[in-house]
């Protein structure tokens, strides 16, 4: 079988319905036919965030039980109005005008927002998305400027290779087209001396958050790269004091739906993903941090930073507080305080059999700044850890 | 909760709590499913409160062998709208705005991704805007939304299948075609 033979099939894979041997066999191993099932799933996922959102928004409406007779609102409004001939003719004047200002502010949009997605990574760190620099072993970081918000951005990368150090950067995005992507990187491997990238950042930055500026002087002597770089292929930048970088980015007229990274449609059973997460809580709350991130080991766990509410631990297995969250391959529902969770991802948030069980605690009322995090205390952000002790250990602090 | 069963009896007899509880259990995803079917708010809640009346007047037709009671009524729903398609506006007239200037990038990429996929949405036939409401949200099973639509298991399939695709088309891959 072939992929178009096999297109048909992939949906109704996804969809968990019959599907013929020899259509899975196919799927399974075809990497073209497995991506198209992580965009069905990133689909599948947008759709329930919007099922969510939409919700939110309905307006109560009153049971037809307790109507005294039928009502028919739309007939009611759309019922014959006098309209004074002066109104009638301003407003087809005010409409004429509108059009052509929108006409001329969408034009002039166009033209200005290439989006330039990117992400930089270290060859073996499996992490991307916003930062939570203090006691992260292992991550990586994308982001994704928009034409209009060029600018130099400072960046961290910390992998098992970086040992006790970490990787520093500054990058400068200077032109974004469609056909090239003109940029400036200087990065630098450093050593904090067993110090926390989190104790290093306070020592430059006492008094606020972190500043690209803060950066320059860690950077010293690293050499200024300028690159033309040409989209959709992959750049090896070598790393001041060892090591290699590799770059990847996309222009675009909008951002990707989808992450970038590969992320398992089948999580091995000691695998936590969250891949894009969105979190609807009791349907009254959309939060959706970006990024992404996977974490393996029996006790590993991600976390997800609520403003406002706290942060929420998930691991594989249960640990003292931890509630039972169902796992059904991209979404996981839970109670906590009497209030409904709903997690959807864009991909399986753990493996095994399905529906599967995660474990679930509210850290209640934390805030960044507890472990020493210079970070927006309203900006959401996922991260992991190798062991969920070690979370539980700083919250308590 | 009530079991359909139950539930069914109770409005049958004329309880007024029993139809109340029906309707607080399945008002809210009725609308929303009528919304993305006929991609009218007012259309939809107007459906609504008419399939909520003639069950409440009429009472019959649901047979639990034949499925769940939130099946029958999404689907005497979906027929209700589809008599009154010419009531609906042109797609067109829906299309989601365009977010505003972004004030953070994620912030703006989850919005932007909400409005393709609502544009997507608009541009599919409502028939496959329905397949995909009822599997994604709903959850329900094929043999399920054949039901609730009225069309053979083979045409659920392709109209699944043709939905996905042109989803993928209009809004994956991030790019404007």
């Amino acid at each position: 079988m072939d992929c178009i033979a096999a297109e048909p099939f992939v949906g109704m894979l996804y969809d968990g319905e019959e599907v013929p041997e020899e259509a899975v066999q196919h799927i399974t191993g075809c990497p073209a036919c497995r991506s198209r099932l992580r965009e069905y799933a990133a689909i599948a996922s947008e759709i329930r965030i919007l099922a969510a959102a939409e919700a939110q928004d309905l307006r109560p409406l009153t049971s037809p039980a307790a109507l005294p007779s039928r009502r028919r609102w739309r007939f009611t409004l759309g019922s014959p109005v006098r309209v004074p001939r002066f109104a009638l003719v301003m407003g087809i004047a005010i409409i004429a005008g509108l059009s052509v200002a929108v006409g001329y502010v969408e034009k002039q949009r166009r033209s200005q927002d290439l989006w330039f997605e990117c992400d930089f990574r270290l060859p073996q760190s499996q992490y991307t998305g916003p930062i939570h620099p203090a006691n992260m072993p292992e991550l990586g970081w994308g982001f994704r400027p928009p034409a209009r918000l060029l600018g130099p951005r400072p960046f961290f990368l910390v992998g098992p290779e970086t040992q006790l150090g970490a990787v520093a950067g500054i990058i400068d995005i200077q032109q974004v087209r469609s056909d090239g992507v003109d940029f400036a990187i200087q990065t630098k491997h450093i050593d904090t001396g067993g110090e926390s990238l989190k104790a290093l950042m306070e020592k430059q930055r006492p008094d606020g958050p972190f500043r690209v500026d803060d950066l320059r002087d860690i950077l010293s002597g690293a050499p200024l790269r300028h690159y033309r770089y040409e989209p959709g292929t992959m750049l090896r930048v070598p790393i001041e004091g060892g090591g290699t970088l590799l770059f990847h980015g996309e222009v675009g007229d909008k951002l990707s739906a989808f992450s970038r990274q590969d992320f398992p449609l089948e999580p091995a059973s000691d695998e936590i993903v969250l891949d894009q997460p969105a979190l609807v809580v009791e349907k009254s709350l959309i939060l959706r941090p970006g990024g992404a991130v996977k974490v393996s080991g029996p006790k590993a766990c991600a976390y997800m930073y609520i403003p406002g509410k706290g942060l929420l631990v998930l691991a594989l297995h249960a640990f003292s507080g931890a509630h039972e969250a169902a796992v059904d391959r991209s979404d996981a529902m839970f109670e906590l305080d009497h209030e409904w969770y709903y997690l959807f991802a864009h991909t399986p948030i753990a493996g095994g059999d399905r529906p599967n069980t995660i474990w679930v605690y509210l850290a209640k009322n934390y805030e960044p700044s507890q472990s020493g995090l210079k970070w927006n205390p309203g900006n959401p952000f996922v991260g992991s850890a190798p062991d969920v002790a070690q979370v539980l250990d700083q919250l308590k602090k | 909760m009530a079991n359909d069963q139950t539930l069914w009896q109770g409005i049958v007899n004329g309880e007024r709590a029993a139809f109340d509880t029906l309707f607080r259990l399945y008002s809210a995803p009725l609308r929303l499913f009528l919304r993305r079917y006929t991609s009218c708010p007012d259309a939809a809640d107007d459906v609504a409160q008419e399939t909520f009346l003639q069950l409440w007047k009429r009472h019959n037709g649901f047979d639990p062998a034949r499925g769940t009671l939130k099946q029958y009524l999404f689907g005497i729903a979906r027929k209700q709208a589809a008599h009154r398609r010419k009531e609906w506006p042109p797609p067109e007239a829906e299309l989601a705005a365009e977010p505003e200037a972004p004030l953070a990038t994620v912030a703006v990429a989850a919005e932007e991704r909400t409005a393709d996929l609502n544009e997507a949405l608009v541009r599919l036939e409502p028939e496959e805007r329905a397949l995909l409401w009822l599997r994604e949200v709903e959850g329900y099973s094929y043999a399920e939304m054949s039901e609730i639509l009225g069309v053979p298991l083979g045409t659920v399939k392709s109209k699944l299948f043709s939905a996905r695709a042109a989803l993928r088309r209009v809004w994956c891959n991030g790019r404007k075609e």
